[in-house]
């Protein structure tokens, strides 16, 4: 395996976190020129409880809040072919209409592009947003598919194996980025190869 | 000449339950010895067969045989029929009339016969329709039926609806001895049924055959029994109400008997997987308290004979839905493992056993029984009581895949059968 | 929690925790109803085939429907269960099915069971969209949804199940999955469609509609099939309206809030008078629309299985 972490390695703390959540409004909303037409739309289920914190700290620095929505990206996933997921579907709450929308897309990690590629989906499902933005927590690397995030918190030296973990007061933690060790046998999605044994067989 | 020796013999007709050495000779029971010949003379057999720990009983006969000749060649033949039947320990199967064409008229009682003098290894009698065509509309023509060999008339499994012609045919048959075959239900209670009226009915959604269609029958039959004063036998029958009203019957000494399927007798709609094509049976399998009332008849003598219900079936018939599948379970094979079940829960003895098949059936025809006796025809079967196996349709010597016992583990196994002291039957082992 | 279900055939096999799963499934999926774009291309490149043996306009569509949210490739085929195809046995048919190599067969027939045989032959997931007077999974599901999305919970619920009990595949359906849910069921109808055996479904069991109605949050009625009536299961339709149809009178007896449901096609003036099949009781339209955000979840289930990594990617 890789020379990586064996312990749980603490690369923001609750202070880095609070910091990083500030300056990530205050990039947005200069982007943006003020939260007109801006919507949130937080990736179920990290990236709602992000969403909502930069929802909180736009209101505070421009007096109005954005909108915020979240998407459940279960039914755009395309390890769900594979038979992969055991799909435990959220609800998707966007109750207002995506046409002529700023939407930030925000999720707490970015590692393979995958998880955004399928939120892409679902978003363009929804209406036509004049553009989409993204900002992520934490960039960890290893991309699969060409994403790059608008907007990051700080972007974390990994490697494969190893799991990015963005803990938050609302998941009953402190707020921080930590890197921990591969789990064992808990492989990322990506690097499963391909299971299906049934379906390859059935095939031929 | 062939020596059976210290074979445990239970002969019902001869009231025989004892070790003892038999010689068979040109077809028959030369003698029977109570001990095995000396060294000197055991040299004058051509074959020896040491059956010390097994049984001999005579050869069983079988009431409700389907040999699917002639007219459905695909289901069973003579050929393989007859096999199923040795291995089973039968040496004699009477053979049901809904072959096609119908066993309705003389010169198709010759062509049953024929047919099983070229092909059959054991005996067969013919069981004759009551109406033409087993339509229930016009009486057959039963001296001449006898005189070509059926051994009795039977509805065909379809009850005649007309109680008067019903009554005439009694009448008719007890003019020449002829035993008449009854099936115990009532058409229009029983129209669509394909379980059990019960719990399983209920929960699977598929029409139930109420017990009651049985009980009413058997009333009627009871009562023109009493009325004709003709040999009615009423089979098969799977119902408690069934029995309470033959012991009634017998009671009062009328020329009632009744038989019950192998399967009825051990199994009831709770050992049946849903929706298994193989449990698709006529009558259905009924509820526990049915099937134990079986077994009391069977102990105390109220139900006179077992019976296989041979009725093989092609997988075309069988890997339908339950309800197009054909009913019937191929029985000749599992008949005695079935009641071996009986004896070995001690519901009842071997020689009770043995008169279910032997005596019993022989006593419904009104033909003499298979005995181990001196001058007796060889008619015999040799049984391990205790051996295991399991039920494999497809090793069956029928053309019938489909038991209702499949994978079910058994304990009696025939090992060998002998008709006309012809071996027919070699089992393994 | 892990769906371990390789087929949808009975109410029987699912326990009240899968129930609720596949609810909270189903809800899901009713936002995709209220959106501009209603596909998602979850099962992009699955083949569901939808194989009807016994005409239903109604839940062959609704399967369409769901399957075709999810991007399924749909199939719709027929069959006569009686008259024509003589010769080929459903086993026939189902490994003809299975060289065209489905992900999932709805099977719906006229013949309890047949489901059950598909699915032994067929080589992929079978859902029982109905089998004779057998079970029918798939409405029961939706009936679930659609009480428990009003009261909250099905626990504690008294649920009257009105009609023609012995013909119903629904009622075995719904009596099975509310009780397994911890409602308490009646089933109420006249003897004739009501026998005693049912005793054994534990649900309890009136001729009587004003006691099945008292204190009834729910009431499910059964359609009258016309060949009934013509069968001697009671005298006239007209009598069995008085004595087993719901109007707008009866069904005071039940509570202030109760529902009515029905499982469709309705005889209105029969078992269920306009008056209350329209009515502000009725949740009959609410029962379709969840009719597809079942199916839509059943399918997503079957072919989900595994469980979810989760965290990255």
């Amino acid at each position: 395996m890789s020379a990586g972490v064996r312990e749980p390695v603490q690369v923001m703390n609750r202070r880095d976190f609070g910091r990083a959540l500030d300056r990530l409004a205050h990039e947005i909303v200069e982007r943006n020129q003020g939260v007109e037409n801006l919507a949130l739309i937080g990736i179920r289920t990290g990236g709602a409880f992000l969403a909502e914190r930069l929802q909180k700290q736009i209101g505070k620095i421009e007096g109005v809040k954005p909108l915020l929505g979240i998407i459940d990206i279960t039914l755009y996933r395309d390890d769900f072919a594979n038979g992969l997921s055991n799909p435990v579907m959220g609800p998707t709450e966007i109750d207002f209409s995506l046409a002529g929308k700023k939407v930030v897309l925000v999720d707490d990690v970015l590692f393979t592009g995958r998880t955004v590629r399928a939120a892409m989906d679902a978003l363009m499902d929804h209406g036509r947003p004049t553009r989409v933005q993204l900002v992520v927590m934490c960039d960890r690397g290893h991309r699969e598919l060409p994403i790059q995030p608008d907007y990051t918190g700080i972007v974390a030296q990994t490697t494969r194996s190893e799991n990015v973990k963005v803990r938050m007061k609302e998941l009953g933690e402190e707020d921080g980025v930590w890197i921990e060790p591969p789990r064992p046998r808990t492989l990322p999605v990506a690097v499963l190869p391909p299971p299906a044994k049934e379906r390859s067989k059935r095939k031929k | 000449m062939l020596l059976i020796e210290n074979a445990h013999v239970v002969d019902p007709a001869g009231q025989l339950d004892g070790v003892r050495s038999i010689e068979v000779d040109r077809g028959r029971i030369r003698r029977v010895l109570k001990s095995p010949p000396p060294a000197q003379e055991r040299a004058e057999y051509g074959e020896i067969i040491n059956a010390s720990g097994m049984h001999l009983f005579p050869g069983f006969l079988d009431l409700r045989t389907f040999a699917g000749e002639p007219g459905y060649e695909y289901k069973e033949s003579f050929a393989t029929v007859s096999r199923a039947a040795a291995a089973g320990g039968f040496t004699g199967v009477a053979v049901v009339p809904w072959v096609r064409p119908v066993t309705d008229s003389a010169p198709m009682v010759r062509d049953v016969l024929k047919l099983a003098a070229a092909h059959s290894v054991v005996e067969v009698y013919p069981i004759a329709g009551a109406t033409l065509g087993l339509k229930g509309e016009t009486m057959t023509e039963a001296a001449d039926l006898r005189s070509a060999g059926a051994v009795a008339l039977s509805d065909g499994g379809r009850p005649v609806q007309n109680t008067l012609l019903l009554r005439r045919i009694l009448e008719y048959a007890k003019t020449w001895g002829l035993t008449v075959f009854l099936t115990p239900r009532d058409p229009d209670l029983s129209r669509g049924a394909l379980v059990s009226e019960g719990e399983v009915s209920a929960r699977l959604g598929m029409r139930g055959d109420p017990a009651a269609s049985e009980e009413i029958a058997v009333a009627r039959y009871i009562a023109l029994a009493e009325l004709t004063g003709a040999r009615v036998h009423i089979e098969p029958i799977s119902t408690a109400g069934a029995i309470r009203q033959l012991r009634q019957a017998l009671k009062r000494e009328l020329p009632v008997t009744a038989a019950v399927t192998a399967h009825h007798a051990v199994l009831s709609e709770r050992d049946a997987e849903d929706f298994d094509t193989n449990a698709r049976l006529n009558p259905p399998l009924r509820s526990p308290k049915d099937r134990d009332a079986m077994q009391k008849a069977l102990s105390d003598g109220t139900i006179a004979a077992v019976v296989s219900d041979h009725s093989p079936q092609s997988s075309v018939e069988k890997q339908v839905s339950f309800e197009e599948a054909e009913p019937g379970s191929a029985g000749l094979e599992t008949v005695f493992g079935a009641v071996m079940d009986l004896v070995h829960h001690k519901v009842i003895d071997l020689p009770a056993a043995a008169g279910l098949l032997c005596t019993g059936p022989a006593r419904v025809l009104g033909i003499k029984p298979n005995m181990i006796a001196e001058g007796e025809k060889a008619n015999l079967c040799l049984a391990r009581i205790n051996a295991d196996w399991t039920v494999r349709a497809q090793d069956f010597a029928s053309k019938g895949r489909n038991s209702v016992f499949e994978g079910r583990p058994m304990k009696g196994k025939i090992l060998l059968t002998l008709c006309n002291g012809k071996v027919v039957w070699h089992g393994d082992s | 929690m892990k769906f371990n279900h390789r087929h949808v055939l009975s109410m029987e096999q699912f326990s009240a925790a899968d129930i609720h799963a596949v609810l909270d499934t189903a809800e899901n999926f009713l936002e995709l109803n209220s959106r501009e774009i209603k596909k998602v291309p979850t099962l992009r490149g699955r083949a569901v085939i939808n194989f009807f043996f016994e005409p239903s306009t109604r839940t062959r569509t609704s399967f369409e429907i769901a399957g075709k949210r999810l991007s399924a490739d749909m199939l719709n085929l027929s069959g006569s269960s009686s008259s024509v195809v003589k010769g080929e046995s459903l086993v026939d048919t189902a490994l003809t099915l299975r060289s065209m190599n489905p992900d999932i067969v709805v099977v719906r027939h006229s013949h309890a069971g047949a489901p059950h045989l598909m699915a032994r032959h067929v080589g992929a997931h079978v859902i029982n969209a109905g089998d004779g007077q057998h079970q029918h999974p798939t409405q029961g599901l939706l009936d679930l949804m659609t009480v428990r999305q009003r009261f909250g919970q099905i626990e504690g619920l008294k649920v009257a199940i009105v009609g023609d009990i012995l013909h119903s595949r629904v009622a075995r359906s719904d009596l099975i999955g509310f009780q397994k849910c911890g409602a308490e069921v009646w089933l109420c109808g006249p003897p004739t469609l009501l026998p005693p055996e049912f005793a054994r479904f534990g649900a309890r069991m009136t001729y009587n509609l004003e006691e099945a109605l008292t204190g009834a949050h729910v009431i499910i009625l059964l359609r009258v099939q016309a060949e009934r009536m013509n069968s001697a299961f009671f005298p006239t339709a007209r009598e069995y309206s008085q004595r087993y149809g719901l109007n707008s009178e009866k069904l005071k007896w039940a509570r202030k809030d109760a529902v009515v449901m029905h499982p469709g096609p309705m005889n209105r003036g029969v078992e269920i008078d306009p008056s209350v099949a329209d009515g502000a009781h009725s949740l009959i339209l609410r029962q379709v629309e969840n009719g597809v955000s079942v199916r839509a979840a059943l399918m997503m289930m079957l072919l989900g299985g595994g469980d979810r990594p989760r965290g990255d990617a």
